[in-house]
């Protein structure tokens, strides 16, 4: 039963009718009268706007949860995706009512008279948009960092209890849904040891990595042939097992063979990259052809260096005589789309498209190209017959 | 950080949700609020077009199909106070979500002329938009096909 203070009667609806000089025998036979619930207030109910996909996923039953971050904006997170929340106003009145059926429903409906009493739960002047955003991961590594992991603790004295980060710890602490973060962590080489996420200390990672390959020499196996139980009996004595299995993981694709075996096929532009991040992190800039020398050296032999492997980890400057390479890691610029060009305006005045993508490529929005990216926040001009792009604004330097 | 779940519970709350749109707002004539009372009556014509009446006016619509979906998020149980952050997801607090099926629309409309003897007595006093003589494209409507 609704409660309602006085529920309308037939007569008065027909009376109703009468006055608003409409016929019964043109309408379908089902009247409804529209009450607010004594409980009605527009304070309790929010109105949010969905996208067909979430939808579904709610009725499949699906939950979703929104952020809020002091200082942030609130986002809205699906398992696998997240949404910024905004607030459009209208200037209608939004009102949600439940017991009532709609034209539609009503085409080979009862033939006789029926009264509804439908129930208005709430109305609102406003309702929140979802917009797909990107999460805000940068903060995932920040906190990592706090306790990076430099393999087992030689004693109990070095293992320090705090600053270490379950996946729920994470999760209410970073803006972002569940797969995002599962994905970035997978990306920066985290490893769950003891139930905490951690990051591992680079050259504990290098150090792992130098065992594959140095074993993988030792052995001549084919790089793409790396049996993960060999790697474990050979490497257990130096490195826990889990540990030499997660640098397996980060720099190779896992696959079983007709057999049944695990094994890696070391992936050579991963570990290419390594090698050049540990060379260049140690010098402000490199002698562009010396370092080329010095990089394929350091790479395990049978696997080649290309400059392309270096896109979003370094720079190559062509107009330096000599010409030079330095460090540039996109995940160290900055996240907001605005202080990311600005950043990259700043460090060279213009752009070529290819030099300049690996490092606004994350910016995209779903279906949005880089190329796009650059006619918003930057302009263009041909210099020596190649198209280049430089800042719209003034420059911060 | 504030975190809220926010889940369809099936079988809590009614299942059939409708969402009416009006241009105007609605007031309470004696100033007790709105809870409570009753609005007006909702009529279909045999061509399935919504009539409307409240007090004075006749509201005339259409049905329209939602191209983005509405949910209503309800609160289940009060959001944390300051400093209630890093709970589980099972504690944390819940918002129901129950989505709105479809909408009418009400735009046009014309008053009843009523006389004095025919009061049309509604405790509510639905206002018309004034906005309603600017163009279409002035008024924020919601998306709809």
């Amino acid at each position: 039963m609704p409660e309602l203070e006085e529920v309308r009667g037939l007569e008065e609806v027909r009376a109703t009718l009468q006055i608003a000089k409409l016929k019964e025998e043109d309408l379908l036979p089902v009247f409804h009268c529209l009450s607010f619930r004594r409980s009605a207030a527009a304070a309790d109910y929010h109105l949010l706007e969905l996208d067909p996909a979430l939808c579904a996923q709610i009725q499949a039953g699906e939950s979703l949860i929104i952020r809020g971050d002091k200082d942030e904006h609130a986002v809205l997170c699906s398992e696998e995706k997240t949404y910024d929340l905004k607030i459009a106003d209208t200037s209608n009145l939004l009102l949600f009512v439940t017991g009532c059926r709609t034209p539609d429903q009503l085409t080979d409906g009862p033939q006789h008279l029926q009264l509804v009493q439908a129930e208005i739960w709430g109305y609102a002047n406003s309702y929140w948009e979802l917009r797909r955003q990107r999460p805000k991961l940068k903060k995932l590594k920040k906190l990592l960092l706090e306790s990076p992991y430099s393999g087992p603790p030689i004693s109990t004295q070095d293992e320090v209890p705090e600053s270490k980060y379950t996946m729920q710890d994470l999760l209410d602490r970073i803006q972002s849904s569940r797969e995002e973060l599962e994905a970035h962590l997978h990306t920066i080489h985290a490893c769950e040891i003891n139930g905490c996420w951690r990051i591992l200390e680079f050259d504990y990672e290098l150090k792992l990595l130098g065992h594959v390959t140095q074993l993988v020499d030792s052995e001549s196996w084919s790089f793409s042939k790396v049996p993960l139980r060999s790697c474990l009996e050979e490497l257990g004595p130096l490195e826990p097992t889990a540990m030499i299995e997660h640098c397996l993981n980060c720099y190779g694709r896992r696959y079983n063979t007709d057999e049944g075996e695990v094994m890696f096929a070391l992936d050579e532009d991963k570990v290419c990259r390594a090698m050049a991040l540990m060379l260049l992190q140690n010098a402000v800039k490199f002698n562009l052809s010396e370092f080329q020398e010095v990089w394929q050296q350091s790479v395990p032999e049978g696997m080649a260096t290309r400059l392309d492997q270096l896109r979003g980890l370094a720079l190559v400057d062509r107009s330096s005589r000599p010409e030079t390479v330095f460090l540039l890691k996109v995940e160290d610029l900055p996240d907001d789309t605005l202080e990311r060009f600005n950043a990259l305006f700043s460090l060279r005045e213009k752009w070529t498209q290819d030099d300049i993508e690996p490092y606004i490529q994350d910016l995209c929005g779903e279906k949005q190209t880089t190329g796009a990216l650059l006619t918003k926040h930057a302009r263009s001009s041909v210099q020596n017959g190649i198209k280049v792009y430089n800042s719209r604004r003034p420059v911060a330097t | 950080m504030v975190q809220i779940v926010i889940s369809s519970k099936a079988g809590e709350g009614p299942d059939e949700w409708l969402l009416v749109e009006l241009q105007g707002e609605m007031l309470s004539r004696q100033n007790t609020g709105l809870a409570g009372n009753l609005m007006g009556d909702l009529h279909y014509t045999k061509e399935g077009v919504p009539v409307l009446i409240v007090g004075h006016h006749i509201l005339y619509g259409k049905q329209v199909k939602l191209e983005k979906p509405f949910a209503v998020l309800m609160k289940h149980s009060g959001l944390p106070q300051e400093g209630e952050f890093l709970l589980g997801e099972d504690e944390l607090p819940h918002d129901i979500i129950q989505l709105l099926q479809g909408q009418l629309s009400m735009e046009h409309r014309h008053l009843i002329s009523v006389g004095a003897h025919h009061p049309l007595q509604s405790p509510i006093e639905f206002q018309q938009n004034i906005s309603q003589d600017l163009p279409k494209d002035s008024k924020k409507m919601i998306n709809r096909q």
